[in-house]
């Protein structure tokens, strides 16, 4: 795992990155806890500027953990998983890359996940009204804690997935 | 491939009806929390009337997780018509009440209820603002006598340091200045505590020092984080200390130490008038155990610190007198002691005016002992430390 934390990092819309951590995806995808593990670490690495970073690394944690746990169902085949945070005024940015196979299709799934009214798709999850998904990761992300998530091409063929998540906004 | 991550567990208390799930879920697939769902399914079943899940303990749930749960729950309601559940998170966890709050949507009977500040049940009496001066005068005396001792028991700079149940916050800005903690982390439940505490340390330019919002029975605090660990004047206003120093324990490194100090009130002592001193001491220990609170914790720190599994156990004991500093400091925390457990504990438990007046008099022949130019005024605390086994 390369660990990064450069100002001079950018994430795929030219923010400067705060941290930036690539591994090898199929390194990550062969243990199902490294998706606990990345989350904590990266929200812990994030939080250490902040007025209560115990609460906000935990929150931050749930958040990133949902879009780790997504790419580890959905990612295939070869190549690196880099997950980039950025902070713009009190909204986290986390830029997740990765290997997926059918690329634009996946995008063009995820424009409709995304861009549905949360609540009541949200509901009918819980009610068992559909089969498990693995999209139901970003139905609670927006769901529990008001993430905007939009998805696109990256570099070497990788899906990247940005969320914006109010963290500051959630603790408080 | 390992498919379980997290470390939760599930319990069932049939006395309560109350079903406890407690750490991190976060599964793969629904059957990778099979053990746990037995203990959730047992609790469906035995619950009469009202179904508590208690989720305040609970540090991350994945969607995985929740879904399963989620359906166990609605499955509940269906099955068993007469069955109210309630949700019960903690105010500590950010996302908790909104998370759980979607299943308040999924059945009529699902009712979500935030915890809060019952934690210390005592603790509501001395978080009015009024009180901060007093608080600030206490951590000034007691520090005199804490600070040589904090040595002996082994606190030295450099180290990780965690001040749980950190009030507004004062103590932990005199680690911070003495001991030069390469790590601060101080905990309250009080937000209100908490920001005062932020707030004086924005104004003196003391940085490094975590303050955080939380539960110190079910800390937010990775295991085996801290090599010292201070818990102060809190054990004795925990109904169930045990469960506190559990806590402790797990956040401390293996080779690290928790301090704690607490009072036997009864032993507050001072001269002239020790009679009427002693009564009313010993009434507030009376008080204080009414509510669930132990202030006569003090001498019990070796055997609560054995139980809870440390080793290598110090104690020892310090007396704040009138003498330490300046007579006045010493009275104004008789003062206000006065009108906390006189003016607001007595009145809440009922007390009649006569006894509320005798009450008053031992709390001021205590200040009269502290001014009083040749008078002595005590206040005992003990002070102990184990160590976590390697």
């Amino acid at each position: 795992m390369n660990l990064k934390s450069s100002s001079s990092d950018e994430t795929p819309d030219g923010v400067a990155a705060m941290l930036a951590v690539e591994m090898d995806f199929a390194m990550f995808s062969s243990d199902w806890a490294n998706c606990d593990r990345l989350s904590d670490y990266v929200a812990a690495m994030i939080s250490r500027d902040q007025s209560d970073p115990v609460r906000y690394a935990n929150v931050l944690s749930s958040a990133v953990n949902e879009l780790l746990e997504y790419s580890f169902r959905i990612g295939t085949g070869g190549g690196r998983l880099l997950c980039e945070v950025s902070r713009i005024g009190e909204i986290d940015r986390v830029a997740l890359s990765f290997p997926v196979e059918a690329r634009s299709r996946v995008i063009s799934q995820l424009d409709a996940i995304v861009s549905v009214d949360v609540a009541p798709r949200y509901l009918e999850m819980l009610h068992g009204y559909h089969a498990a998904e693995p999209e139901d990761s970003l139905l609670g992300l927006k769901a529990n804690f008001d993430a905007s998530i939009t998805a696109g091409k990256g570099l070497d063929d990788l899906l990247t997935i940005v969320a914006d998540i109010p963290t500051q906004g959630l603790i408080n | 491939m390992k498919r379980v991550a997290g470390s939760g567990s599930a319990a069932y208390d049939n006395g309560a009806n109350e079903l406890l799930l407690t750490g991190t879920l976060r599964p793969h697939d629904p059957g990778d929390l099979n053990e746990i769902l037995v203990v959730v399914e047992h609790g469906i079943a035995s619950a009469r009337g009202t179904f508590y899940v208690n989720v305040k303990r609970l540090v991350h749930i994945n969607t995985t997780a929740y879904r399963t749960l989620a359906a166990r729950i609605l499955y509940a309601c269906q099955s068993k018509p007469d069955l109210r559940v309630v949700i019960v998170t903690s105010s500590v966890v950010a996302w908790s009440a909104r998370l759980f709050s979607h299943l308040v949507g999924l059945h009529e009977n699902i009712s979500l209820k935030v915890y809060d500040s019952a934690f210390y049940p005592g603790q509501t009496f001395v978080e009015n603002e009024s009180f901060i001066p007093i608080l600030r005068t206490q951590t000034k005396m007691t520090w005199r006598h804490e600070q040589p001792i904090l040595a002996r028991h082994g606190l030295v700079p450099g180290l990780a340091v965690a001040d749980i149940c950190c009030g507004i916050g004062d103590f932990a800005v005199l680690l911070k200045k003495e001991f030069r903690p390469s790590r601060l982390v101080a905990l309250d439940h009080s937000a209100a505590s908490l920001a005062y505490a932020r707030r004086v340390v924005a104004e003196i330019g003391v940085q490094g020092i975590e303050y955080t919002y939380g539960d110190a029975s079910q800390m937010l605090l990775e295991d085996n984080s801290f090599d010292f660990v201070t818990c102060r004047h809190s054990l004795q206003i925990f109904d169930r200390p045990e469960v506190l120093l559990k806590e402790l324990f797990r956040i401390c490194k293996p080779g690290g130490r928790v301090y704690i100090t607490n009072e036997k009130n009864s032993h507050c002592l001072g001269e002239p008038r020790s009679e009427s001193i002693q009564w009313t001491y010993t009434e507030v220990a009376k008080l204080f155990a009414f509510f669930d609170m132990d202030v006569e914790m003090g001498p019990k720190g070796i055997r609560l610190l054995a139980n809870a599994g440390f080793d290598q156990i110090q104690m020892e004991t310090f007396m704040v007198t009138n003498h330490d500093g300046d007579p006045q400091d010493f009275a104004d925390v008789i003062s206000a002691w006065e009108n906390v457990y006189a003016g607001e504990m007595a009145v809440k438990r009922g007390d009649d005016p006569e006894f509320i007046d005798r009450f008053r008099k031992g709390f001021q022949d205590h200040m009269f002992a502290a001014l009083h130019r040749s008078g002595y005024a005590g206040w005992p605390i003990w002070a102990a430390s184990g160590r976590k086994p390697l």
